[in-house]
């Protein structure tokens, strides 16, 4: 199918994006790589009436190293995330998990700051911005203000932005120490949503963990925190049996929604094999 | 998709029954669904909206209500389209009531629904967790108004109510909590009212069962449409102030 008709706009700052969304309402919605707005809106499940491109706006396309946090302009491609020395480096978790969103025309097009403002639990970066407890610069007709990743997922396809806001930055932190991170990714068909995603990022302090961060993909309505493998991981020496122990939690408190090549049992099943072998990429333990 | 939902609520079972068969008391708990017209007793036509960020599905359709009162079972099947697409949902939702323990009578949900169309050809459980949250807040809210309509006390402890430490009168309250869009009682039944919850209207009421039925409904109702309203504005504000 074919969207239904809309009007079209594309701004040359963000004052004037935050405008245009105001002038036009409920119905207005931002255009970012498009990826996931215009399947929705081919599929007519979206139809808003008018779009605001914030594709001609130069200034949100930056990776800068803020000595504890790179800050990422919200319209840089996955493409560049993927690419990025200072990110494969400091917050491989990010690198990583860009580069296998999609396909090659997805990355070139689709944006940090697109995909995690479109909230779906099934996209890999949101949860790798939970694992990573990023913040979110958003800028509205009342100002900046800073989300943590935390707060920002709220239901499918759902967060905590106000009507007429924007998100113009993401800030993630980086870790002490060597980033012992990694993401794994399981779908049946290339370049398909994970059926179950896991993104991981231990701290190590001397050889014990000092901090585990375990995010789901895909298993609820929001990115979903394994707390209780992070518990298990906590203050334990990083070997292989830890590593194996803890990942059997990881399907802990799950109440995974089924799908069609998924049952719940599967997906917990895999919630737990693929935070082992996530936890063995990061850590290096076989 | 199928699910089973249950709750226990402290009423006889008769109450409890005579609230489920009432389309016009269930109605309001399916969240985004509205009657547009009653075909007859048993039969309505309705409207269902939901809603998920930029994502709109509406739906419209039939639907019937055929309860037994031999076995306590109220059988509710929906047929609807898409206002705008080519897809479809249908479900039948069984509600069972039975007497649990302790004079508390017991309910019990059972869904199936299939939904076919756009949202399907994504493969991922969207359509399930849509459908479960809303099995699941219908559930809730019955609960709810089945409790309020039994106990209709000082309101206090749901989301976004004010709590009032004077002992006042639900009349009263409406008045207080959202004084612009609540209707004011009508002055003859509000006396009435006063003058018998008078007695009950400290911080923890007994339970009261001898109130004629009419009478508590109006009261109720408007309650539950001024609770809600007053409760989702504060949800909003909240989420305005407090962005963490």
């Amino acid at each position: 199918m074919i969207p239904p008709a809309f009007d079209y706009a594309a701004p040359s700052s963000v004052d004037e994006a935050i405008r245009l969304l105001q002038e036009n309402g409920d119905d207005a919605k931002l255009l970012a790589g498009g990826h996931s707005l215009i399947p929705l809106m081919k599929l007519r499940l979206a139809a808003p009436s008018f779009l605001v491109d914030l594709g001609k706006i130069s200034e949100l396309k930056y990776i800068r190293d803020q000595g504890d946090h790179a800050a990422i302009g919200a319209m840089t491609t996955h493409r560049t995330l993927e690419t990025s020395q200072l990110l494969r480096e400091r917050l491989p978790l990010v690198a990583q998990a860009a580069g296998m969103v999609g396909d090659a025309q997805v990355r070139n097009r689709g944006t940090f700051g697109g995909t995690v403002a479109h909230a779906d639990p099934a996209s890999d970066l949101p949860a790798v911005l939970k694992a990573l407890r990023g913040e979110i610069v958003a800028v509205g007709p009342n100002g900046q203000r800073i989300i943590a990743a935390e707060n920002f997922f709220q239901d499918i396809w759902t967060n905590t932005l106000d009507a007429n806001e924007i998100i113009t930055e993401i800030r993630v932190p980086y870790g002490r120490g060597r980033p012992a991170q990694a993401y794994e990714k399981f779908s049946i068909r290339a370049s398909d949503w994970a059926l179950v995603g896991v993104a991981v990022d231990v701290e190590r302090d001397n050889g014990s963990i000092s901090r585990a961060s375990i995010v789901l993909t895909n298993v609820g309505s929001v990115p979903v925190r394994a707390s209780a493998a992070e518990q298990a991981l906590q203050g334990q020496q990083a070997s292989a049996d830890v590593l194996h122990s803890a990942a059997e939690r990881a399907s802990e408190g799950l109440d995974p929604s089924p799908e069609l090549k998924a049952s719940p049992e599967y997906k917990r099943h895999l919630a737990r094999v693929l935070t082992r072998r996530a936890l063995q990429a990061a850590l290096q333990l076989g | 998709m199928e699910f089973t939902n249950t709750f226990d609520v402290q009423a006889p079972l008769q109450v409890v029954w005579d609230f489920m068969v009432d389309a016009q008391e269930v109605a309001p708990c399916v969240p985004g669904a509205q009657i547009t017209e009653t075909l007859d007793e048993r039969h309505f036509k309705g409207m269902m909206k939901i809603k998920l960020g930029a994502v709109q599905m509406t739906y419209r359709g039939e639907l019937e209500m055929d309860p037994d009162e031999g076995a306590r079972l109220i059988s509710l099947r929906a047929k609807g389209s898409e206002v705008r697409g080519s897809g479809g949902a249908s479900g039948t939702v069984t509600t069972r009531v039975t007497e649990g323990s302790d004079g508390m009578t017991h309910v019990e949900i059972h869904s199936k629904i299939d939904v076919t169309g756009r949202v399907a050809q994504f493969g991922r459980g969207i359509m399930q967790d849509v459908s479960n949250r809303l099995i699941k807040e219908f559930a809730k809210c019955l609960e709810t108004k089945l409790h309020d309509r039994l106990h209709p006390t000082v309101p206090s402890g749901a989301q976004g109510d004010v709590a009032t430490s004077a002992p006042a009168t639900e009349a009263e309250i409406v008045r207080e909590t959202k004084p612009s869009s609540a209707p004011t009682a009508p002055p003859a039944s509000a006396g009435d009212a006063e003058a018998r919850r008078t007695p009950s209207a400290v911080a923890a009421p007994p339970p009261r069962t001898s109130t004629p039925p009419a009478e508590l409904r109006l009261q109720n109702l408007i309650l539950d449409i001024t609770r809600t309203r007053v409760a989702a504005g504060l949800r909003k504000l909240a989420s305005v102030i407090e962005p963490k």
